[in-house]
């Protein structure tokens, strides 16, 4: 496993995935830099709820497509090159899928977590004066993680599914738009749209008084109901993915 | 006799339609197994059974004297090289690198990976981006990924697809070499019956996925004998003479079921005889005119692989 999972690492090689990773890290930071940028006391004073409240909100416009990209560049590869016939003769369709996905998945934990630490990192830059709210940010690990896995194990099935990417990757962008809609419509609806989960699950709320022009920040408890069917889903589709991949025809 | 495969009422069913008909191979270790047939006979579903890349409907595969299953598929197929298609690469990485992923997986030694290279004359393209190759480097690549790791059995699919006729004669001349230099067995497909000729010393012949016939090659050429044909001024009183002489001969008439040889012989109709030495023919010649029977012309004729192979197949589309 250890030996097969080592050689999907080295067909990587070439692909620009660190490029890649960084560019949208990047983006992440840009974006909020802007929005911080000349932030007063009062916000310094709720400025982790603040990240908090907006990271899950970029993350619905941005990790859906990146997923799909993700997920497009590690199965792309074997479509291009015929290279399934192959692997299927070397190692089982189990431990070709399950390679993929520990690959794919690994750099969604991480990217979860480097957006965790962009979080302290805004903190010390700006200075935020409140105090770290740790659970909430684990809270944001543990939601961020579970709907990018969900969404990667659905973009993993069109990637291998279908030849030519552009499939995968419109499903991807559509997922993006549609999760972002979403949110502006009651959360009744919302919760149906799994694209929009990373803003369904979030713990921090906001208020905006028109009148004052103010924002103010709350703690919103997490919705174990929707951590759940998230769980049940994300469960599903890696394990129709599995079944997929293996009565695929090659 | 030591077989390298073995396939006993070999089946495939797609969607209600038999692609592969109770197909009985017997491919001897050791050689160059031709497996011909024009496109859609059924050869890559054949060769992919063979690979466990798609399940047969019924029938087994042995191989290497196991029978194939899902249990002990990949380490029956860890003795066997394949190229099934088209070559199969990454064309982001070189060759020595698609190499490298390959001999990782098959646990062979990456040390081999200069001398596969040298074989396959690719030392040279050995670190340049497999996108920047030619197809008939690919090709090469793609038998160089079958031949890692020393495989005693290889299985090539149409191996010389697209390749100039520099390309093709040089992966010949490999194939060929592989059961002498490495004692590899080779069963290589191909539509083309030209090329199974120059490389194979066994045959099998498969159409609309049933086997018509599998043998050394030297038993299809033995079909292939030449003999000589008559044309007269009479064939009927010509077939009649040369009987009465004890020589062996019949008209070049298809025959119909139920009818006798000489109601379908026409005055145009040629006579087939073997091949007859000079004397024994101008003594046949002089007979036949000395009976009133006029001789136009005579001809050697020889049936090629070719007809053979129409015969066999009644197909047209797979020759050159």
């Amino acid at each position: 496993m250890i030996k097969t999972f080592k050689t999907e690492l080295k067909k990587i090689k070439h692909r620009h995935f660190p490029l890649l990773f960084a560019v949208l890290t990047g983006f992440l930071f840009l974006w909020l830099f802007a929005t911080f940028r000349g932030i007063d006391d009062a916000e310094r004073a709720c400025g982790y709820f603040s990240v908090l409240y907006n990271f899950p909100m970029i993350n619905t416009i941005i990790l859906p497509l990146f997923i799909a990209v993700l997920a497009s560049r590690i199965w792309d590869m074997e479509h291009k090159g015929n290279t399934l016939k192959l692997l299927c003769t070397l190692e089982d369709r189990k431990t070709i899928y399950l390679n993929k996905s520990i690959l794919g998945g690994s750099f969604l934990l991480l990217f979860s977590f480097v957006e965790c630490l962009l979080i302290l990192a805004f903190g010390r830059i700006f200075g935020f004066v409140q105090a770290i709210p740790t659970t909430h940010i684990v809270c944001f690990f543990v939601t961020t993680s579970l709907t990018s896995l969900l969404l990667y194990f659905i973009q993993e099935i069109l990637s291998f599914s279908f030849d030519n990417q552009i499939v995968a990757l419109a499903v991807g962008l559509i997922g993006s738009f549609v999760g972002l809609f979403s949110l502006y419509l009651p959360r009744s609806f919302s919760q149906f749209v799994i694209w929009s989960y990373y803003s369904v699950l979030q713990t921090v709320g906001m208020n905006w008084d028109v009148n004052t022009r103010i924002c103010t920040y709350y703690e919103s408890p997490l919705s174990l109901g929707h951590l759940f069917v998230t769980f049940i889903l994300f469960l599903l589709a890696a394990f129709a993915g599995k079944i997929i991949f293996e009565r695929k025809d090659i | 006799m030591n077989y390298a495969i073995q396939t006993k009422n070999l089946c495939k069913e797609y969607k209600g339609e038999l692609r592969v008909s109770h197909l009985n191979l017997n491919i001897p270790a050791g050689c160059v197994y031709g497996f011909l047939g024009p496109n859609g006979a059924g050869k890559s579903t054949t060769m992919k059974m063979m690979l466990g890349l798609v399940k047969p409907t019924d029938g087994a595969v042995r191989i290497l004297g196991k029978t194939l299953n899902e249990k002990n598929r990949l380490t029956i197929l860890s003795q066997i090289g394949s190229l099934i298609e088209s070559p199969s690469y990454y064309g982001h990485l070189s060759a020595k690198e698609n190499l490298e992923i390959v001999a990782d997986l098959k646990g062979a030694s990456k040390k081999d990976i200069p001398h596969i290279l040298e074989t396959v004359h690719l030392t040279e393209a050995g670190s340049k981006k497999v996108k920047h190759y030619s197809l008939g480097m690919k090709q090469r690549l793609g038998i160089a990924c079958a031949l890692l790791g020393r495989p005693k059995l290889i299985l090539l699919d149409e191996p010389t697809n697209g390749l100039d006729p520099a390309g093709i004669q040089e992966i010949r001349e490999l194939i060929c070499r592989l059961p002498k230099q490495y004692g590899m067995t080779v069963l290589v497909s191909s539509h083309l019956l030209s090329e199974i000729d120059q490389m194979a010393t066994e045959i099998g012949i498969i159409d609309h996925g049933e086997l018509l016939f599998e043998n050394s090659l030297h038993v299809l050429h033995a079909h292939s004998k030449e003999n000589l044909i008559l044309r007269t001024s009479d064939p009927r009183k010509a077939l009649s003479l040369l009987r009465e002489k004890q020589i062996s001969c019949k008209p070049c008439t298809k025959k119909t079921e139920g009818a006798s040889e000489s109601s379908g012989i026409l005055r145009t109709t040629p006579l087939s005889l073997p091949m007859l030495s000079d004397s024994d023919l101008a003594g046949i010649l002089h007979y036949l005119l000395a009976n009133q029977v006029e001789v136009f012309r005579i001809e050697e004729s020889k049936k090629s692989l070719e007809d053979i192979f129409l015969d066999l197949t009644g197909r047209s589309v797979c020759l050159s």
